[in-house]
């Protein structure tokens, strides 16, 4: 390691707050599931190793974090298309069907006057998704290309993306619940269409994403 | 600086099957949006009302095939152009002749369609069409159009003057049942309209190339005098119009139609049913119509004049355009002889009534030859042919008055034959009629029967005034022959009559008087009249109301102040007559009316028009001997009262009085007042009464009658029973010698008499409260009552009659007391207090009097008990020691349990 690595690591380490040595440096291991911390042997430290406390798998890092979060990124963005081009619902009005896609519906919402409602579906249905895969691809993207800068804002974003990840089904909730209020049989009746399905597939991928993504692996560069 | 304990897996994580299935499923999504991408078409139509672009869609056959994506105003701003996404699946239908239309709801008058579209908004309809061309440009057509010429199923044309309420999709009904539907018209000429039709497949074999088929559109009402006729095939066609279809029976194997047959509809049933055209040449159309005349045969219809028209011959003659049922061909023959039946009138006949009704028809005689259509009308032949079996006579008439063809002949009032021809005798002189008597009667007619004419209306015009006679209703119109053959008619009818030629008299009357044998047997008797009224010769006797003889002549008595009528009365009823019947007249209607109620009285309705005698036996008599002489009343009335005895009665005032009042006796009538006159110097008048002959002792010179009216007075009500049936007068019968002259009181008697029980005489003051009927208590007890009151001769004192009801009079003794127990007493005094005394309620308002025996009466002389007329004195008031007297009477038994009663 040469100097500027090392007062480069040093500023890192000032501003980031990241303590020099990490656990998987020093040998130790955390449980995931008791939070027993373990130290990693020569022997056995190197790959899986039960919890001798409650039998949880150890590992250092996530098992293959990485690609398997790519692999999710990149189902949730190829299922986002159909998601938003094709019909999520059908309103059946007197017996005529009128499909309508998700930007319809809040462009319905706008036009209609209720703000409130359009932009609650706008962000759950639109922005959210969308905030999760180019946020994640961008912190993958980061560990990828080592972009040491504002780490702990890409952390912060992460724990928001956790959070906020199940908040994304309020659209599929909406529809189901308006399949089963209202069914007034030739007059007027709801049910879900296709892109029902993608956009839930992009919702629950996603959150997968979130959690096979192991965010200690943003600090192990440095 | 690397962790040298960790190792990268080589081999690729199994999630990334994931993005794989996403790449596959977004592929596929990809691969079938391009494939079933919409093909975009343009639809020109007039206009696009109710299409809304992103939602209106294309149907077929009931599923959805496309949407209207976009709408534009052509070029030439005379349209719209409606930017149409079809379903990829449907790229082959989209050929040049492929139809579009638009499928609104329509509500009119005459058609309901298109409601789904209520719910649904409008859509587009399309049909694709069978060319080869492929074509993405299309004009929509203004309505739904009609069935393709491919579709299966029989496609048959109709020929129709005017459309009616058909229209587009208007059923064609067989039996009721739809079987197919107008597909469209088209206006070829002024008169004739095109109807495209449709038959569905599984009927079509229905139609026959001489099916027939009119429009069975709405209610057909068709009406005339004889009748009327509603027909409707069902409700729906009513709304949408429909036809209706039926193949006639005898052609019914004729060959199915073919498609693109021509058919003519008619414009009704019966103008379907038409068969074979005919014309006939009249001299005159008076009395016929186009499309309602008929042409009948024995009361048939076999023909119905279609139109009627004006000739151009130099006669200017009318041409009649018959349509003969095709049943009926027969009669179209060179030798059928053809004429107009209309009513015909003369002063004592109607001919042909029934045509007045149903207006005049066209009938014909059937003769043979060629067949013909063309005929000329002639005048109704006088000759009929025979149809029935039977035997032939002839009559000699000296007019032809009532004879028709095929008038009745009767015997009995039962139809044993017909006239079949009348014409005049060579000669001129006389008519000959020829009749039929059908074979199972013939034994009926003998040598000596008696032909006389019968039916039509007689009118017999003479000095005595108008007798109009009618026979029997059915012969008012066609006239008619009646006979009766005298004697016990042999039982075997083989025995021929040799006779054929018979007389026929004019009327029944005629015959019987030329003819002994028929004339009845009765009693023949006389009546005395004062004036001939409406009774002339014929006249009928009625003895309630059954006629049992009749007036056979009249003539004047020698002086000429009578008459005396010649009547008859028939054997079986001959009993009925004695010596003691009295006749009267019961012609007419009487109709007497006054404030009492209006009599309206008749005999019975013959006896009102034409006149009637009735008679009655008031009481039992001799049997009558012939030539007996009875008296002819002028009514029943009169007649009634012809053994009556006339009471005159003088009243002061003629008020109540008048023609009509009973006079009673207790409650019961006596008499009537028959007319009322005024006395001398008009200061009176005199009622004349009839009474019976048995009330007459009752009229005697203390007899006592007075007007009885209803009183309203301060008092009461009196004499309620009046207000409802009117005064009467009353009557109270006295003793000396029976009078016929009475004078009234001006006023009821004041002193009621009563028989039973006690009269006395009570003498006071004053009258006090007392009136009439006021109570007489004993302890009490109503024992009697005052009849009347009077001032005593010297007016010294007033007399108060009383009367005490049987059971009681042993109470009263010559020395009890009474005294006047009207009204309240009431004493008063510092210490006492007020006492208020009555003898009663009923006596507060009434007034009474109240009486006392002292207990010593058997001891003392002046007990003895009282009579009738003893004089009592009436106190003012009771002492108080009367109260207190207790004696024991023996009270007479009650004989009359309810003798109280008649207080």
């Amino acid at each position: 390691m040469n100097n500027y690595k090392k007062l480069n690591m040093e500023k890192n380490i000032e501003k980031n707050g990241v303590g020099y040595i990490t656990g998987m440096k020093a040998g130790i291991v955390l449980c995931p599931g008791c939070h027993k911390v373990l130290i990693a042997t020569e022997k056995n430290g190197m790959r899986i190793r039960l919890c001798p406390r409650c039998g949880a798998s150890i590992h250092f890092r996530k098992p293959d974090s990485i690609g398997r979060t790519w692999a999710l990124l990149i189902t949730a963005a190829i299922l986002v298309f159909p998601a938003n081009l094709l019909p999520v619902m059908r309103v059946y009005s007197r017996n005529v069907p009128d499909d309508s896609t998700i930007m319809e519906g809040i462009i319905y919402f706008f036009k209609e006057g209720s703000y409130g409602i359009g932009i609650i579906i706008f962000t759950a249905s639109i922005l959210i998704p969308f905030f999760k895969i180019t946020g994640i691809s961008l912190i993958l993207f980061s560990i990828h290309f080592k972009w040491k800068t504002r780490l702990k804002q890409k952390a912060l974003m992460f724990r928001f993306i956790q959070f906020v990840g199940r908040w994304s089904m309020l659209d599929i909730f909406v529809i189901t619940l308006l399949q089963a209020f209202i069914d007034f049989g030739i007059l007027s009746s709801i049910a879900p269409a296709p892109a029902a399905a993608y956009f839930t597939g992009v919702v629950v991928v996603t959150m997968f994403a979130a959690i096979t993504f192991d965010p200690r692996l943003m600090w192990d560069e440095y | 600086m690397t962790p040298p304990l960790l190792k990268k897996s080589s081999r690729i994580s199994p999630i990334w099957i994931l993005p794989v299935v996403a790449l596959v499923i977004g592929g596929w999504l990809l691969y079938k949006g391009v494939k079933d991408a919409g093909i975009k078409i343009i639809v020109h139509f007039e206009n696009a009302e109710s299409v809304v672009p992103g939602k209106t869609q294309i149907m077929y056959k009931g599923i959805p095939v496309g949407t209207v994506v976009e709408i534009t105003v052509d070029e030439n701003m005379k349209g719209v152009d409606l930017y149409i996404e079809m379903d990829s699946r449907l790229k082959d239908s989209l050929v040049e002749d492929t139809l579009f239309w638009i499928v609104r709801p329509e509500i009119s008058a005459g058609k309901i369609s298109g409601v789904n579209t209520l719910f649904s908004g409008s859509y587009l309809e399309t049909r694709p069409g069978i060319s080869r061309l492929p074509a993405r440009e299309f004009t929509g057509l203004a309505e739904s159009p009609s069935l393709p010429i491919t579709a299966p199923g029989l496609h048959i044309k109709f020929n129709t003057a005017a459309l009616g309420s058909l229209q587009k999709g208007s059923q064609i009904y067989f039996n009721n049942i739809p079987i197919g539907s107008v597909q469209g018209y088209i206006l070829m000429s002024q008169q004739n309209v095109l109807i495209n039709a449709y038959i569905k497949p599984e009927y079509a074999h229905l139609v026959k190339k001489n099916t027939k088929f009119w429009n069975a559109s709405g209610i057909t009402f068709k009406g005339n005098l004889s009748g009327f006729k509603l027909e409707m095939e069902s409700i729906s066609s009513l709304i949408y119009g429909g036809i209706g279809m039926y193949t006639p029976k005898l052609k019914k194997n004729s060959p199915n139609a073919e498609n693109g047959d021509f058919f003519t509809l008619y414009e009704d049933l019966d103008d379907s049913m038409t068969g074979i055209h005919m014309t006939l040449k009249l001299c005159s159309a008076e009395g016929l119509a186009a499309d309602t005349s008929r042409v009948m045969y024995r009361g048939l219809k076999v023909g119905t004049v279609s139109s009627l028209t004006f000739n151009r011959d130099n006669k200017k003659r009318v041409t009649a355009n018959i349509i003969i049922n095709p049943e009926s061909e027969f009669i179209l023959r060179e030798k059928t002889r053809f004429w107009v039946a209309r009513p015909k009138f003369s002063i004592n006949r109607i001919q042909n009534m029934e045509t007045i009704l149903k207006g005049a028809y066209i009938t014909f005689e059937p003769g043979g030859g060629k067949f013909c259509d063309d005929f000329t009308a002639g005048v109704q032949p006088n000759s009929k042919s025979i149809l029935r079996q039977g035997k032939k006579f002839t009559l000699v008439s000296e007019n032809s008055r009532s004879f028709s063809i095929g008038a009745p002949v009767f015997y009995k009032e039962l139809q044993v034959g017909e006239i079949t021809a009348f014409d005049l005798a060579p000669g001129g002189n006389h008519i000959l009629a020829d009749f039929l008597i059908y074979a199972r009667y013939t034994y009926l007619v003998r040598s000596d029967s008696i032909f006389w004419k019968t039916g039509g209306i007689h009118i017999d015009a003479g000095l005595d005034g108008v007798s109009v006679k009618a026979e029997m209703l059915t012969t008012l119109f066609t006239g008619g022959v009646a006979f009766i053959t005298p004697g016990a008619l042999p039982a075997d009818s083989r025995r021929p009559n040799k006779k054929k030629i018979f007389h026929l008299y004019q009327t029944y009357q005629k015959a019987i008087d030329a003819t002994p044998v028929l004339q009845s047997k009765g009693v023949k008797i006389q009546l005395q009249a004062i004036s001939l009224k409406s009774v002339s010769s014929g006249t009928p006797i009625l003895y309630k109301q059954v006629e049992v003889g009749e007036i056979t002549g009249f003539q004047m008595t020698e002086k000429g102040e009578n008459i005396i009528l010649d009547a008859f009365i028939q054997k079986k009823y001959a009993h009925l007559l004695k010596t003691t019947s009295r006749f009267y007249n019961a012609s007419g209607v009487d109709i007497k009316g006054n404030l009492s109620g209006v009599h309206i009285k008749t005999g019975s309705l013959k006896s009102i028009i034409a006149g009637g005698i009735g008679f009655f036996l008031p009481f039992p008599g001799e049997p009558v001997k012939k030539n007996h002489s009875f008296t002819l009343y002028n009514d029943y009335q009169a007649a009634l009262d012809a053994d009556k005895i006339k009471i005159f009665l003088n009243f002061a005032s003629p008020h109540g009085i008048k023609e009509g009042v009973d006079i009673k006796y207790q409650g019961i009538a006596l008499g009537k007042v028959k007319k009322v006159v005024y006395g001398k110097g008009m200061e009176s008048v005199i009622a004349t009464v009839l009474v019976d002959k048995e009330s007459k002792m009752l009229f005697r010179e203390d007899t006592r009658i007075w007007l009885v009216a209803p009183e309203l007075t301060i008092f009461g009500v009196k004499n309620l029973d009046s207000i409802i049936t009117g005064p009467y007068i009353a009557l109270k019968p006295g003793k000396g010698d029976p009078v016929v002259t009475l004078t009234a009181l001006a006023a009821p008697p004041f002193k009621e008499e009563i028989e039973v029980g006690l009269n006395i005489i009570l003498q006071s003051r004053r009258l006090g409260s007392l009136k009439k009927k006021s109570p007489v208590y004993y302890r009490q007890i109503r024992i009697g009552s005052v009849t009347g009151y009077d001032l005593s001769p010297n007016a010294s004192r007033v007399w108060v009659y009383i009367n005490i009801s049987p059971p009681y009079t042993p109470l009263i003794r010559k020395n009890t007391r009474f005294w006047n127990a009207s009204g309240i007493k009431m004493t008063g005094g510092i210490f006492s207090g007020v006492k208020i005394d009555a003898e009663t309620i009923a006596s507060i308002v009434a007034g009474g009097i109240a009486m006392a025996t002292p207990e010593n009466y058997k001891k003392d002389k002046k007990g003895a008990p009282a009579a009738d007329g003893d004089m009592f004195t009436l106190h003012e008031k009771g002492e108080k020691k009367w109260l207190l007297w207790n004696p024991e009477i023996q009270l007479k038994k009650r004989f009359q349990k309810n003798h109280q009663a008649s207080f």
